[in-house]
């Protein structure tokens, strides 16, 4: 039955509709700049007909449900791109680092440090006998193992930057998994009358993508409206209401360098389960794979060429004369245990067989004996050793916490040669490098406090004897590393360029993630964003049905006054 | 396409961030003059970059130790020269000498006169360079000779390295140019004992003496004049080898030049072109961003 009082009730629901629809526009403007807001839109609808005389008659408009615009199926596209876009991005940012740590565009890195040295040798050939060279010697020498030292340190600070870094993210991961939990819970009960928690569900999402950016992880919606997530290989992050724990546990293996492990807490005090080999998305796979796998090769790699560098100059070194031979000398290299054999006893480099031959000479520099000791490998020890120069005139030897020490009696000297079973090299005696790998290279004490000991000569009572000085400065372009591939120049600087291969691949590989991630999140912006302009249409839209309604509003109250008026 | 307020800022930040990015690539390029400024620029280009530089360093290197290597033989050359020049003298003493027009009084101020000759041949064998003497052999720190005229030395030759795997002998041992023996006869000469052979003979007033000398002090003046040829020989072979180490310098000069430094051109038109972009998104943005239905 048409009448007066349902034209008055139909113009009220729509004025309350039409203000409805202003605050879910308004909800729309006051978050055009919010991260993750999607759009929303209010659903109208015509109210039941009702039966009437003439027929079904439109009853007014009933207010619907508040949708937000939302691609599930781009969402989750995007968000495995954040996974290598996490990934790459990591990645790139600390290559940068890496590389400058290698910068040697300006000319003033372990390069140059090792041409230096190099020619350091070939001008100590020329004057073998000059004190100033000798003394630039050492400076280069000690620049070349600082820059070794240098780089293998700031590698390691990087790495452990990292550690650090993975340590605290862990954190992170678990506060987003945590905060995600909570809004699942919250979700089933705003839900419950069949509508949609739009904002929070956006909050939700926003946070899973957030989380793809830290770690790779599948998800899925329950019926219920709660997500599950799941990290590495299938272990459960969150589900519904419960989050699990990620831990990042000290690896105490031995032999490693003690960074976290990532571990999944499986809860109720169960054991912890390692899946740090399972990251393979978001910025923590990036960091993992830089921390255990590039940089740990970088640094092998400066350890191959700082060992190799140690092992040949000393090799030539331990074999050649100085300038004045030893009154006494103590090993650099300990032994395990003196009583095994010197091949297997925890020393650098391992003695093959053969002799070597100590010469010495009395308060005049005249000869006064020599002695020849025989090495056996796998069966010489070093007690060995120690018995053989006491059986020689004038030099006695000791051990003390593994070191050989060698005198000579008062006014005696005694010099080395013809070593050809690598002892010397083994045990540190004559060298002019102590250490064997980046971190320990050092120019040996010996020399450095004696420059007269550096040995250029490979005859005794030669001090014009550059033999040794032209053998070592001729090491430059030996054909060492990598199978008789490379010199050590050329295998440092293959390195530098695999770092910055490496450093160019994370930065085109993070750049061509971010641009397709641009795309995505453009189509993204382009369903779930805001559009000011569309809204202030609709706005206008609503605001002409509001003025419209309430002008019916006027019109049935007056045609209800002419009603009354009648009366 | 629906085009949303978030996808217009976004397209605007993006176009600023990527313009600004390039235009300090460029500056850094500029500043440098530099095209590779770290590994990742271009990574074999850089290792390129180093194996010149490593190069460079060897062939500077080697041009020091040529320079080092021709003052030794410059000087050897001088003091042989001078020593040829003493036993000229000496010759001309004992052939005068050991003529008829001579007699004891002569041969008596003439045996004064091959003394001072002896002592100046000992003191040119005992030449240092550098507080080195370089007719000792290795043993450069004690005299070749001593006063006796007994050779000191060794009979090592100091070599200074010309190039990979190449040196070049820059000495010559004491007993090689004061003492010769003959290939044929199996004579061997010893120049200082000639110089005081003669010496007796002439305060002997020994003329037989006198002319025994002669042979002697020829065949020392012969070896002594070969000397000075491979002395010359080796300076020669030094200059050449410098040649060649300059032009291959300048070589790898170019060569790393064109590696890794900027060309100068190019990069300031680039940089007027990155500048333009740049004005033009700076541009772009500001009209965009004031566009909004509400302003009207």
């Amino acid at each position: 039955m048409p009448g007066i009082h349902m034209t008055l009730d139909i113009a009220k629901r729509s004025l309350l509709a039409q203000q409805a629809a202003f605050q879910v526009i308004s909800h729309n403007i006051a978050n055009v700049n919010t991260p993750g807001f999607s759009r929303q839109k209010i659903g109208l609808e015509p109210s039941d007909a009702l039966p009437s005389s003439i027929g079904p008659m439109g009853s007014g408009v009933d207010i619907g449900e508040i949708t937000r615009a939302f691609d599930r199926y781009l969402e989750s596209q995007i968000n495995r791109e954040t996974e290598d876009l996490g990934k790459w991005g990591a990645m790139g940012e600390t290559m940068e680092q890496i590389e400058a740590i290698f910068n040697e565009s300006i000319g003033y890195g372990l390069n140059n440090a090792m041409n230096e040295f190099w020619n350091a040798w070939q001008d100590v050939a020329n004057n073998p006998s000059g004190n100033t060279e000798r003394l630039i010697l050492i400076a280069k020498g000690e620049a070349t193992a600082l820059s070794l030292n240098d780089l293998y340190a700031n590698l390691r600070g990087v790495q452990d930057d990292l550690d650090n870094r993975i340590r605290n993210f862990i954190g992170e991961i678990n506060t987003i998994a945590d905060q995600i939990a909570e809004i699942n819970s919250v979700i089933p009960g705003a839900e419950i009358m069949g509508s949609k928690a739009n904002d929070d569900r956006d909050t939700r999402a926003d946070l899973i993508n957030k989380l793809s950016g830290m770690i790779n992880i599948n998800y899925y919606e329950n019926p219920d409206g709660m997500v599950t997530i799941l990290v590495g290989e299938g272990r459960l992050l969150v589900d519904g209401r419960i989050s699990w724990g990620l831990q990042g546990e000290v690896n105490t293996d031995p032999g490693s360098k003690g960074f976290f492990d990532v571990k999944w807490d499986p809860g109720a005090g169960g054991n912890l389960v390692d899946i740090t080999s399972d990251i393979s998305g978001g910025k923590l796979a990036g960091w993992l794979e830089l921390r255990d796998v590039t940089i740990e090769d970088y640094e092998d790699k400066l350890d191959i060429l700082a060992r190799e560098i140690i092992e040949e100059v000393n090799r030539l070194h331990s074999d050649g004369v100085g300038l004045s031979g030893y009154s006494s000398i103590t090993a650099a290299n300990a032994v395990n245990s003196s009583g095994d054999p010197l091949t297997a006893t925890g020393l650098p480099f391992t003695p093959v067989t053969g002799s070597l031959t100590i010469n010495i000479f009395d308060g005049n520099g005249t000869p006064a004996g020599t002695g020849t000791i025989n090495i056996t490998a796998g069966a010489t020890t070093l007690t060995d050793v120690e018995t053989a120069i006491n059986g020689i005139s004038h030099v006695s030897a000791s051990i003390a916490n593994g070191l050989l020490s060698v005198t000579a009696d008062p006014g005696y000297t005694f010099t080395f040669l013809n070593d050809d079973s690598d002892t010397l090299l083994a045990l540190g005696l004559n060298t002019f490098f102590t250490g064997d790998d980046a971190s320990t290279i050092v120019v040996n004490s010996v020399v450095q406090n004696d420059i007269n000991k550096i040995a250029a000569a490979t005859s005794n009572d030669s001090p014009g004897d550059n033999t040794n000085a032209l053998a070592i400065a001729g090491l430059k372009d030996k054909l060492l590393l990598e199978g008789g591939a490379s010199s050590l120049g050329g295998y440092y600087s293959s390195l530098v360029s695999e770092i910055g291969l490496g450093a160019q691949k994370a930065l085109s590989m993070a750049n061509h993630q971010e641009s397709m991630l641009q795309q995505l999140e453009n189509r993204k912006s382009s369903i779930s964003g805001v559009s000011l302009d569309e809204e202030m249409i609709d706005l206008m839209r609503y605001q002409n049905a509001y003025v419209s309604a309430a002008k019916l509003v006027s019109i049935v109250d007056e045609m209800l006054k002419a009603l009354l008026d009648m009366a | 396409m629906r085009v949303t307020n978030k996808m217009l800022s976004d397209t605007v930040l993006n176009g600023l961030l990527s313009n600004t990015e390039r235009l300090q690539q460029q500056l850094v390029s500029m500043a440098s003059q530099k095209r590779i400024n770290r590994p990742s620029d271009d990574p074999a280009g850089m290792s390129r970059v180093l194996g010149y530089r490593t190069d460079l360093s060897s062939i500077e290197q080697y041009e020091r130790n040529i320079n080092q290597g021709a003052s030794w033989l410059t000087h050897t050359e001088s003091v042989l020269t001078e020593a040829y020049d003493l036993l000229v003298t000496a010759q001309e003493v004992a052939i005068s000498q050991a003529n008829a027009t001579a007699n004891q009084s002569t041969r008596l101020a003439m045996a004064k006169e091959i003394e001072n000759i002896y002592e100046h041949m000992l003191s040119l064998s005992n030449t240092r360079l550098g507080g080195r003497y370089i007719f000792s052999g290795y043993r450069t720190s004690q005299p070749a000779f001593n006063p006796d005229g007994t050779y000191n030395g060794d009979t090592n030759v100091i070599s200074v390295a010309t190039g990979q795997n190449t040196t070049v002998k820059i000495s010559l041992t004491g007993n090689d140019v004061f003492v010769t023996t003959d290939v044929t006869t199996d004579v061997t000469t010893d120049v200082f004992t000639v110089l005081d052979n003669l010496k007796l003979a002439l305060e002997n007033d020994d003329v037989a003496g006198i002319t025994g000398q002669l042979a002697g002090l020829q065949s020392s003046m012969d070896h002594v004049n070969l000397k000075i040829a491979e002395i010359g020989s080796r300076a020669n072979q030094m200059e050449t080898t410098e040649n060649i180490l300059s032009n291959l310098k300048l070589n790898i000069r170019e060569m790393l030049s064109k590696t890794e430094d900027l060309d100068f051109i190019q990069a300031a038109m680039d940089l007027t072109a990155q500048q333009n972009a740049y004005q033009a998104s700076l541009l772009a943005s500001q009209e965009i961003m004031r566009m909004n239905l509400a302003n009207f």
